[in-house]
């Protein structure tokens, strides 16, 4: 169990969990359901309630940003993984020399990787065409890393459903995703949310990333950024750790 | 071999699986020395995937234990998978990778370094004829050229055991037999196989010993020749009547000594409980009917006769229990 923890047997295990994240997003995040779930889907969705609304486009960007980042980085494993499963590659994983665990920081790594890159794009687009400011660099990329990490972890832990069909998994991540997006305050504001939906906002992820955004572009927040970046590494362990559980379930009961 | 080294490259003690009710694998043992070419022969749900699973990190067991070259496979799997390959019955490459990335791939997932993987890598495709096919994307491949990819992909890492799961199956027959051909270099070259098949005659070919598996228990281990003699009571009588008679095989059927009469090709398979006794039988047949005996010989059971007969499976079912 020790040896586990040996650093060479440590620095094996990241490379290969490095070697699988490199080439999951090479694979899959050219792949129909990550395209159309993971970029189509949330930037006409954003589109769609910011049309009409008044205000500046530059106070929509954090919004843009954080939908791009949730739906992307939670996209690649549930896109992954049971396609992998039908065609039987999924059984490579378990049979090379690297542990369940390693395996599925892999998958995790390369959601977060293919998330983070995603949400550059309406960033930059931001900046450089509508003027968003960015009153913190650091936090920003920190918020990107942490919401990165987070929605990465949630897509694997949706992701440990144990079946062979990618259209089952992505249902299931979408009736997921959606509840969790609509209680985000990127459409509503948390502050003018009833109390009742405030409450229930507090259980979705990625609130707490849209927040730390928006404060990061330098617009007013609604949660302490300590207890944002808190809520978020929370969930990343628990949806992580819940998600290897499951794995580890099914693997003894294959 | 060094005092250190285990004698053995895979050894298996009472090895259960248990899935709720259902007895997959029901506390088998055997050892397979180092260099061994071992066949794991056994019909369908006789527990052989389950075992190799098991064997390969895939699956965990329920009870007993089992190691590769002295390594648990679960408690120390990753040192026990980084000596071993598989190659499993579905070539499982990556469809949307070319056949080198999916080496490149492989190898780096077994942590081979890059320059040694490339010139593995080289030498795989050159040795199995697919050079000239590495940039070619899996999906565009034939099932001949993913079956040796994935088999290449099994060799990446210079495993010391390589599991073979019913390589030849569904391939055209040059590639079966230039894939046996690679298997007998891979086991000369010193690599210990484990080789699943439902192909009695590639085992009895190929194969050092074999393991015939059903209900999840071992019910022989040894080599091919020993088991044919072992069989005593399958004794067999080959003879091609002329002209060809239809009914022979019902006809001869019916002889009380005779279990069992199959047509092959021209000539008639007989299984007999007394040789003797059915060549005389055969004579008086032919002589009441006009026919001439143009071939008879007394082969003596062959791999596949064993299997029937430890087994009770006939044409691919299951013989009813008396």
């Amino acid at each position: 169990m020790l040896e586990a923890l040996v650093p060479e047997r440590l620095g094996k295990e990241l490379r290969r969990a490095l070697v699988i994240a490199g080439k999951d997003v090479r694979i899959y995040c050219l792949k129909p359901p990550v395209l159309l779930f993971g970029l189509v889907f949330p930037f006409f969705l954003f589109l769609s309630f910011y049309v009409g609304k008044k205000g500046p486009v530059a106070e929509g960007i954090p919004g843009l940003v954080s939908i791009s980042l949730f739906f992307a980085s939670s996209n690649i494993a549930p896109a992954g993984m049971p396609y992998e499963r039908m065609v039987r590659t999924f059984q490579r994983y378990l049979s090379a020399p690297i542990s369940l665990t390693w395996m599925l920081l892999g998958k995790s790594l390369a959601g977060f990787a293919f998330g983070v890159s995603v949400s550059v794009f309406p960033l930059l687009v931001g900046i450089i065409a509508y003027g968003t400011a960015i009153a913190s660099p650091l936090r920003l990329v920190f918020s990107l890393l942490a919401g990165g990490l987070c929605f990465s972890s949630l897509g694997t832990l949706v992701a440990s459903m144990p079946t062979d069909a990618p259209g089952n998994v992505m249902t299931v991540l979408n009736f997921v995703r959606l509840p969790l997006l609509f209680l985000s305050g990127i459409f509503l504001p948390l502050a003018e949310m009833p109390a009742w939906a405030r409450g229930l906002a507090a259980i979705s992820p990625l609130a707490y990333a849209n927040d730390l955004l928006k404060r990061s572009a330098g617009y007013s927040n609604y949660y302490q950024v300590w207890l944002s970046f808190l809520v978020l590494a929370l969930f990343s362990v628990v949806f992580f750790a819940v998600a290897a559980w499951i794995f580890h379930t099914s693997r003894r009961r294959a | 071999m060094a005092s250190d080294e285990p004698r053995y490259a895979i050894e298996v003690e009472e090895l259960r699986k248990h899935y709720g009710d259902l007895v997959a694998v029901d506390g088998i043992s055997f050892q397979v020395e180092r260099g061994e070419l071992f066949g794991f022969l056994g019909p369908n749900g006789a527990g052989k995937t389950t075992t190799v699973n098991i064997l390969t990190g895939v699956s965990l067991p329920t009870g007993g234990r089992a190691a590769i070259l002295g390594h648990d496979v679960v408690r120390d799997s990753f040192r026990a998978k980084e000596a071993v390959n598989v190659v499993p019955e579905v070539s499982n490459a990556y469809p949307e990778y070319t056949a080198w990335n999916n080496l490149m791939f492989t190898a780096a997932l077994y942590g081979v370094p890059r320059r040694e993987a490339v010139r593995r890598a080289e030498g795989l495709l050159r040795a199995f004829g697919l050079f000239d096919k590495r940039k070619v994307k899996v999906k565009a491949l034939s099932l001949g050229m993913r079956r040796k990819l994935v088999i290449a992909m099994g060799l990446i890492n210079e495993p010391l055991v390589l599991f073979l799961d019913e390589p030849t199956t569904g391939l055209d027959v040059q590639s079966v037999l230039s894939i046996r051909d690679m298997v007998r270099d891979l086991n000369r070259k010193g690599i210990t196989i484990f080789l699943t098949t439902h192909n009695l005659a590639e085992a009895n070919i190929l194969c050092d010993r074999v393991a015939i598996i059903n209900h999840g228990r071992i019910v022989a281990i040894d080599n091919p020749e020993n088991l044919k003699r072992a069989a005593r009571s399958v004794q067999v009588v080959e003879v091609s009547f002329n002209p060809v008679r239809e009914e022979a095989p019902a006809e001869v059927g019916s002889f009380p000594e005779v279990k069992e009469a199959a047509k092959l090709g021209d000539r008639l398979r007989i299984v007999t409980e007394d040789p003797s006794l059915t060549i005389s039988a055969l004579n008086r047949y032919a002589d009441e009917r006009g026919l001439r005996i143009n071939y008879m010989n007394t082969p003596g059971p062959s791999l596949e006769d064993v299997f029937v007969e430890l087994t009770g499976i006939r044409g691919g079912r299951q013989a009813e229990a008396p």
